[in-house]
C-alpha cells in the first residue's frame, strides 16, 4: 500500500501524492508513457529510492526505512541485471547466499531450490552457462528464476518484456500470467505498452506525470475512462476525439449531451461506413474524405478527414471502402461516445 | 599497412635485440677498438654468475614490496573516491596526481623526506636508506606512491563501468556492501587489476631512476636492482657482461607476464562466455 507517496529529484516532481493500494496476489500494472514516475514507484517500493514523503506499507509493516534486503521483495530489472561473471545457477543461487541462507541452509538446499526455479523456467539445460552465452529470452528467464528462487512476498518488474521481440514478447504475456497463477505470487509490474497492461493485469494503474490518473480493472478502464488521458492511453489505433463545436448539429444526431461536455471520445470500434441513401437510423454521423486506408488483414483501418482531424474507424477486413479522396460518411451509436469537459475530465 | 609497425619494431624493437646478442658473443677490447668472439660460454658464465642472481634476488625483492601494497592501496582509495558525494572530485584529482609526477620527482620527494640526514623522517628505523637491511623499503616506499596515481585512475575508471543496476540487484538479493564488492565488483573489475598486476609487475622489475636517485645502489649494494647492475655495465670492457644480463632481465621479463596473464586469464571475467 502507497499513501502519499511523493519523490523529488532536486525541482523535479516526479512522483506526486501518489496513493495506492494493491491486493493480495493481484497482478498489479503501473502503466505510463516514459517519464510518468512508474519507475521511480518501483524503486520506492525496492528500497532503491528513498520517497521524499509518503509511506510504503507492505503487509502491516511501514517499510520506508528498511533496508532494501530486508523488505522481502523481489524486483526483475529492464535489464535484467544479471551477474555476467557467474553461471545461471549462481545467479539463481545468489539470492539465498545473500540472505546469510550460507549458514541456515544447507548447499544441498539451495541446489534443489536453485534446480526448482530453474525447472519453472525451463532453463535445467543451461544452469552451466554463463549470461553472455544465453539469448535474450533466456536471459529474461534467468532474471525471473533468481527472483523467484527465494518466494518473497512481492515481485516488482521493471519492463521485463521491453528487451524481447515481438513475437517472443507475445509468447512471454502467458507465460508470466501462468506464472504468477503457479505461485500465487503477488506483481506489480511497470509498462508503458497498454497491450501487456490489458492483457496480464488484474487492474491496472495509469500514470501520466507522477500523478495517478484511474486505477480499474482493464476492460473497466477502456470502457469507462475516468478522463481522457486513460481513454486516448488505452486501445490502438486511439478513441478518436471530437471536438462537440466541430459537429455540425444538422446531421450529428446527437441529442442533448451531459452539461458541460466539449469533447467527445468515440472508439474506432464503434465507427462504421454509412451510405448516403441508408436510413441512419439512431446513428450520430460524422462525414468527411477518405484519407487512406491500412489493411492488417483481419481487419482495416480507414483513415478520414472531418473536419480539422483525422478519425479512424475500424472494419472488417473484407469491407468495401471508398478510394481515397471519396467522401465518407461513419456513423456511431450516441450511448458509445464518452464525454469530457474542457479539462479533458470525464462528464457522465 | 604493416609496414610503419613492422618499421618501428624494427628499428626499436629487433634491431636492438640481435645487437645485443651480438654484443654478448663478442667482447670488446678495453678501448673499443677489437671485438673478440667469447661465444655461447659468455652466456652460461653471466647468467649463473653471482652479480646476476644478486640483482634477479633484489629486483624480485623489489617487485614484492612495490607491486602487493601499491595495488591494495590503489584499488582501496579508488573504492573510497568512487562515489556520488559533493566534492569528491576533489579527492580524486589528489590521489590521481602523482600520474604526472615522474620517478625523478617521486625520488627528489622521498628524499627530502627520508634521507637519513636532511629528511623530515630520516630516523625511522624501518625505512632507513643508510642501513642496507631496510633501504629498499625507502625506495620501495617512492615507488609505491609514484604508482599509485596510475592504479587509482585505472581501477577508477574500471569502477564506473559495473553497472548502477548490477549493484542494486546484489542489494536485493540481500548482500551488504562488503559482500557486494567482493561478489560483483571485484570480479567485473579484474581484468584492470590483472592489466596493472602485469604493468606494475614489468615497471617494478625495470625500476632504475628511483634507485640512481635515491641510493645510488648502495649502502653495500643492497639497493642494487638488476638494471642497476646492467647500467653499470656500460664501459666496452664490461658491456658484453651488460648485453648477456640484458637479454637475461629480458627472458624473465617474458616469462613473467606470460605466467600471470595465463593465470589470470583463467580467474578474469572479461565480459566473454
Amino acid at each position: 500500500m502507497l499513501d502519499g507517496l511523493t519523490k523529488r529529484f532536486g525541482d523535479l516532481q516526479v512522483v506526486d501524492h501518489l496513493s495506492l493500494e494493491i491486493h493480495d496476489r493481484e497482478f498489479f500494472v503501473l502503466l505510463g508513457p516514459s517519464g510518468c514516475g512508474k519507475t521511480t514507484v518501483l524503486r520506492m517500493m525496492a528500497g532503491l529510492d528513498a520517497p521524499t514523503s509518503g509511506t510504503i506499507t507492505l503487509g502491516d509493516t511501514v517499510v520506508n526505512h528498511l533496508d532494501p534486503r530486508r523488505r522481502d521483495v523481489a524486483m526483475v530489472f529492464q535489464s535484467y541485471a544479471l551477474y555476467p561473471h557467474m553461471t545461471v545457477a549462481e545467479n539463481i543461487e545468489a539470492p539465498l547466499l545473500g540472505r546469510g541462507g550460507s549458514r541456515r541452509e544447507g548447499r544441498a538446499a539451495r541446489a534443489r531450490q536453485v534446480r526448482e526455479a530453474a525447472e519453472i523456467l525451463g532453463l535445467g539445460e543451461l544452469l552451466g552457462r554463463k549470461p553472455a552465452a544465453l539469448s535474450g529470452g533466456q536471459r529474461q528467464r534467468v532474471a525471473l528464476a533468481r527472483a523467484l528462487v527465494r518466494r518473497p512476498q512481492l515481485f516488482l518488474m521493471d519492463e521485463p518484456l521491453s528487451n524481447l521481440d515481438a513475437k517472443l514478447r507475445t509468447r512471454t504475456r502467458l507465460d508470466l500470467v501462468d506464472l504468477w497463477r503457479q505461485l500465487d505470487a503477488t506483481i506489480v509490474f511497470v509498462t508503458h505498452d497498454q497491450v501487456e497492461a490489458m492483457t496480464m493485469a488484474t487492474r491496472i494503474a495509469v500514470m501520466a506525470d507522477g500523478i495517478l490518473h484511474q486505477v480499474g480493472a482493464p476492460t473497466d478502464v477502456y470502457d469507462d475512462p475516468d478522463d481522457l488521458f486513460a481513454a486516448t492511453f488505452l486501445g490502438s489505433p486511439p478513441i478518436n476525439v471530437l471536438e462537440v463545436a466541430d459537429l455540425e448539429p444538422s446531421t450529428n444526431g446527437l441529442g442533448p449531451l451531459p452539461t458541460g461536455t466539449t469533447q467527445l471520445g468515440v472508439r474506432p470500434e464503434h465507427l462504421r461506413t454509412v451510405s448516403e441513401d441508408a436510413p441512419a437510423g439512431e446513428l450520430a454521423l460524422l462525414r468527411g474524405t477518405v484519407r487512406g486506408r491500412e489493411a492488417l488483414g483481419h481487419e482495416v483501418h480507414v483513415v478520414a478527414r472531418v473536419g480539422a482531424r483525422d478519425v479512424v474507424a475500424r472494419q472488417p477486413a473484407h469491407d468495401a471502402t471508398p478510394a481515397p479522396g471519396s467522401p465518407i460518411i461513419l456513423g456511431f451509436h450516441p450511448s458509445d461516445a464518452l464525454a469530457f469537459d474542457r479539462d479533458g475530465a470525464r462528464v457522465r | 599497412m604493416l609496414l610503419p609497425t613492422l618499421v618501428l619494431l624494427g628499428v626499436f624493437a629487433y634491431f636492438p635485440l640481435t645487437r645485443l646478442v651480438h654484443m654478448g658473443l663478442w667482447r670488446p677490447n678495453r678501448f673499443g677498438t677489437r671485438e673478440t668472439w667469447v661465444g655461447p660460454a659468455n652466456f652460461v658464465e653471466v647468467l649463473t654468475g653471482e652479480d646476476f642472481r644478486t640483482g634477479v634476488w633484489i629486483s624480485a625483492r623489489y617487485v614484492l614490496l612495490t607491486v602487493p601494497i601499491g595495488l591494495l592501496l590503489g584499488l582501496v582509495l579508488a573504492l573510497a573516491a568512487h562515489r556520488r558525494l559533493k566534492g569528491i572530485r576533489v579527492f580524486q584529482t589528489v590521489f590521481s596526481s602523482t600520474i604526472a609526477s615522474s620517478a625523478a620527482v617521486s625520488a627528489v620527494v622521498f628524499y627530502s623526506l627520508i634521507n637519513p640526514k636532511i629528511g623530515r623522517f630520516g630516523d625511522v628505523s624501518w625505512l632507513s636508506l643508510a642501513d642496507p637491511d631496510t633501504a629498499l623499503r625507502g625506495v620501495a616506499l617512492s615507488s609505491i606512491w609514484q604508482n599509485l596515481g596510475l592504479t587509482f585512475v585505472i581501477v577508477l575508471a574500471a569502477l564506473q563501468t559495473v553497472p548502477d543496476e548490477l549493484l542494486e540487484a546484489a542489494a536485493l538479493d540481500g548482500f551488504g556492501s562488503v559482500r557486494r564488492t567482493t561478489k560483483v565488483v571485484l570480479p567485473l573489475i579484474s581484468p584492470a587489476l590483472a592489466f596493472l598486476g602485469v604493468v606494475l609487475m614489468v615497471s617494478a622489475f625495470q625500476s632504475f631512476a628511483q634507485v640512481e636517485l635515491l641510493t645510488g645502489g648502495g649502502p653495500a649494494g643492497s639497493t642494487e636492482t638488476l638494471v642497476f647492475k646492467i647500467f653499470e655495465r656500460q664501459s666496452p670492457g664490461s658491456i658484453s657482461e651488460g648485453a648477456v644480463m640484458s637479454i637475461g632481465m629480458f627472458a624473465i621479463t617474458f616469462v613473467m607476464t606470460m605466467v600471470q596473464l595465463t593465470l589470470t586469464s583463467r580467474k578474469v571475467h572479461y565480459g566473454g562466455r
